[in-house]
This record gives C-alpha cells, structure tokens and sequence, in this order.
C-alpha cells in the first residue's frame, strides 16, 4: 500500500520565525522523494510536519487522505527517520530498535525486516554502518561484512537502502534551492535534475538512463 | 481499524512493562543487597536501633523521580517514531506508573517483611520513621500503600518535571512550581514529603485514611492534567545527547 501526501496552505514558524510559509503541493504514491535544500530552508521542518513530530502552524497535511498529527491511523503507517537517532536510545542496537518496531507496528513483516538487515544494512558488533563510514572502519582492522548501502547524504539524510531496493523510480523534490555543490553532488550521484516545479521551490529529479545503477 | 480499536490497543503499556518490570526487580535486588550491607556494618560499627529498610526507602522517591523525566524525555520521542500517538503513549505510561508502583510496592513491602524476621531473628527493634502512615512492622497492607503511593507520586512528578522541561519555553518554570505543590500535598498525606521544613511546619499526619488518599490525588491529579496539558503536542525535537 502506498501513500499520497497532499500539502495545503502550509506554514509552520518558531516563535517569529517562519520556518515554512504557505507550502502547498501533491506528492502521489508509490514513488520515492527525495528533499534537498540548504541548510536552514526548512528540509527537516518540513518532514517532521508530514510524520506528524511537530504540529503545523496552520494549513493542512494529508498522508493518505487522513490529517497526521495525533491521528493513529496515520502515524502508523508513517516512518521518519533522522540522523539522531529517535527509534531508539543511542546506546541501543538495530535488532532492539526493530524489536521495538515489531511491537508496536502492526503488521511488521519480522521476517522481512531481518531480512533486510541481513542483506543491506552493514552491522559491526550491532551497530549500523553506514557506506562512508565502511573504509574507515576496515582500516582499523573492523570486522565489516555486507554489501554496500547507498548514502544519498545530500538527498535524505543518511540512506540506509541499497538503489535496487528502492525501485524503479527514484524522485527529489528540491525545498528553497540548489547551490552550486548540491547539483555537482546529484551529478555525481547519476541523477539528472529534472525541471524546476512549484512555484521554484520544487525539483524533480528522474532516474538517470539506463535505470537503477 | 477504528479510533476505538487504537483506544484499546496497550501494545505501548506491555511493551514498557515487558521491558522494564524486569530491570526494575534487578535494580530491588542491588537495593536489598546494598540495605543488607549497611545493616550488617551498622551492627559491626555500633548498634541497631530501627528499621534501615524504611528510610532507605524514603529514598527511592528520587529514582522514581529520574524515571518519571526518562519516561518523557527518552521515551516519548521513541514512541513517537515508531507510530504511536502522543495521547496514547501517555495514556499508556499512566497505566504503567500505576502497575509498576505496584510491582514495585511489592517487592520494598516484601524488602521490609524480609527485615522484619531479621530483625526478630536478631532481637533488634524494627521502628520506622514517625511520618508514615504505619507505625509497626505488622501493618503490610500500609506499608505497601504508602510505597506505592510515594512511587506513583514522585513518578508523576518526573513526569510533570520532563514534559516542563522538553516543552521549555517557560514551561519549566510552571512545572517546577506545581511540582513543589506536589510534593508538599501528596508528602503530607502519605509520609514522604521529602522537603526541608514542610514535615515541621504541618506536623505528622495524623489523619484518617481516606484523607490522605484525598490528599494523593488532590496534588496527582492537576500534576497529571500539567503534563498531559504540557505533553500532549508538544514537538519532538532533535535529539543532541
């Protein structure tokens, strides 16, 4: 099952600040998005609305036709995932995070997890490595073992998914504006920026040729 | 799935049980081990001349304070990844307060029993402190609601001083000062006020039992309305420690 995410008349502030101001737009489902922009344009604020961590300031959210903030139908289906670390204490290891997960997920496929664990994610004695860390970690003799994550640092954080486990279509949408760096990171990355969209603030990014590397 | 469905759902209570009913009878364990200890060097060094269970008990009101800002601190925002509602993991954490105070009762009520025959054993007197609710060593049915009732007290309190505290914004400073009121209520009625000058000031509780469970839930319940009111919305921020 997949979901859409409708925004509407979006604005979130801090005190005086506005972090997001009239944000609208039209994610539709079964597609992968990725959110790029410059620091301080409101990335992170952004999805921390849509998973329902911080309640909008006015406007509308819909995942999947149903308001996310407080709404347990919602929120269940819905997975946020920053670099600090929320599903679990820092000191836990994934298998107690997907622990956790299984819990109090319903429907959580346990088998399908473990399997992804076993087949993407690179694991020293229970903690998650991620690619660019993979190097260090082999030079100073660690015992590194799996295949290789993709890190689309400047997309979404920290990817822990390999490309062929995302599908076929991988998409971006850029919030307040690429510099100079961030489009030589996504030419690197293969990806072709695709024509600017929604009022400037959004980039579409489509698969480069030849599909998934 | 219905709203009513997710109301009953307490996969958050058993999981927290599952989880920490077990670290919490360890840490009774190191406790007991630890009261054992200052007893056998009390004897060694000088003379036994009241219970140490009691007032080493009187103690705990500050671990149960510590897991009441974890539970909001740590917790909450875990929760809140992985699926789960504000509303419900609040609903669920007062679930577990009060079925964890019991277990936990229990076990410092089965501590002091298990002092009690030591006591006997060796001839020496089991007094306890003169603020309690009990005044001998035979009333268990006291001695376990005042620990229970100290451990849901002060639990609540942590959990008004988290949610202050996350929240901030001046929050902090609301939470503080309810959380003083808290401890000066609730303290009277059940005997572990745990403040300088508030036990000389209102004297030994001396009064019927359904006024010091009045006076419980006269200090827990705007405490628990504070957090609710404080915690049910609020953002989950970046986690920087």
């Amino acid at each position: 099952m997949t979901l859409g995410v409708e925004v509407a008349g979006l604005w979130l502030s801090y005190g005086a600040v506005a972090a997001l101001d009239d944000l609208s737009f039209t994610l539709a489902g079964g597609r992968i998005y990725g959110l790029l922009g410059r620091n301080g344009s409101g990335k992170t604020s952004l999805l921390s609305v849509l998973a329902g961590f911080r309640k909008a300031s006015g406007g509308t959210v819909l995942v999947g036709g149903q308001p996310v903030f407080e709404n347990p139908r919602s929120t269940r289906r819905v997975c946020f995932i920053r670099e600090t670390g929320d599903t679990g204490d820092r000191d836990e290891r994934v298998r107690d995070a997907l622990y956790t997960a299984a819990r109090l997920r319903p429907g959580w496929d346990r088998d399908y997890a473990d399997a992804l664990v076993e087949q993407v994610l690179i694991i020293d004695n229970g903690r998650l490595v991620l690619q660019d860390e993979t190097e260090a970690l082999r030079a100073r003799g660690a015992d590194v073992t799996g295949p290789a994550a993709v890190v689309d640092r400047f997309v979404a954080g920290r990817t822990v998914l390999r490309e062929r486990q995302l599908g076929a279509t991988k998409s971006a949408m850029v919030y307040g504006g690429l510099d100079q760096r961030h489009r030589r990171q996504a030419r690197e990355a293969g990806l072709d920026l695709g024509p600017v969209a929604l009022q400037d603030l959004f980039v579409h990014l489509t698969q480069p040729p030849g599909g998934p590397r | 799935m219905s709203d009513r469905a997710d109301d009953r759902d307490q996969a958050i209570a058993r999981l927290l049980l599952a989880t920490h009913l077990p670290f919490l009878a360890m840490v009774w364990a190191v406790f007991a081990a630890a009261v054992l200890v200052l007893v056998i060097g009390i004897d060694l060094l000088g003379t036994v001349t009241r219970s140490v269970w009691d007032p080493a008990v009187s103690m705990v009101r500050w671990f149960a304070l510590g897991y009441g800002v974890y539970l909001i601190n740590r917790l909450l925002p875990v929760y809140v990844a992985h699926g789960r509602t504000r509303r419900e993991f609040l609903r669920s954490v007062a679930l577990f307060v009060v079925v964890a105070a019991a277990v936990v009762g229990g076990l410092l009520t089965i501590g002091f029993a298990l002092e009690a025959v030591l006591y006997r054993v060796m001839d020496w007197p089991h007094g306890v402190e003169a603020e309690r609710l009990f005044h001998s060593s035979g009333q268990y049915p006291l001695v376990f609601l005042s620990y229970w009732a100290m451990l849901v007290t002060w639990t609540t309190i942590g959990l008004l001083l988290g949610a202050g505290f996350y929240r901030s914004g001046g929050n902090e400073l609301v939470a503080v000062v309810l959380a003083l009121a808290m401890v000066a209520v609730t303290g009277y009625g059940i005997g572990f006020n745990g403040l300088p000058f508030v036990g000389a000031v209102l004297g030994v509780a001396e009064v019927p039992l359904a006024v010091t469970l009045a006076l419980c839930l006269a200090g827990l319940l705007p405490g628990a309305a504070a957090t609710w009111a404080m915690a049910r919305d609020v953002p989950i921020r970046n986690r920087t420690t």
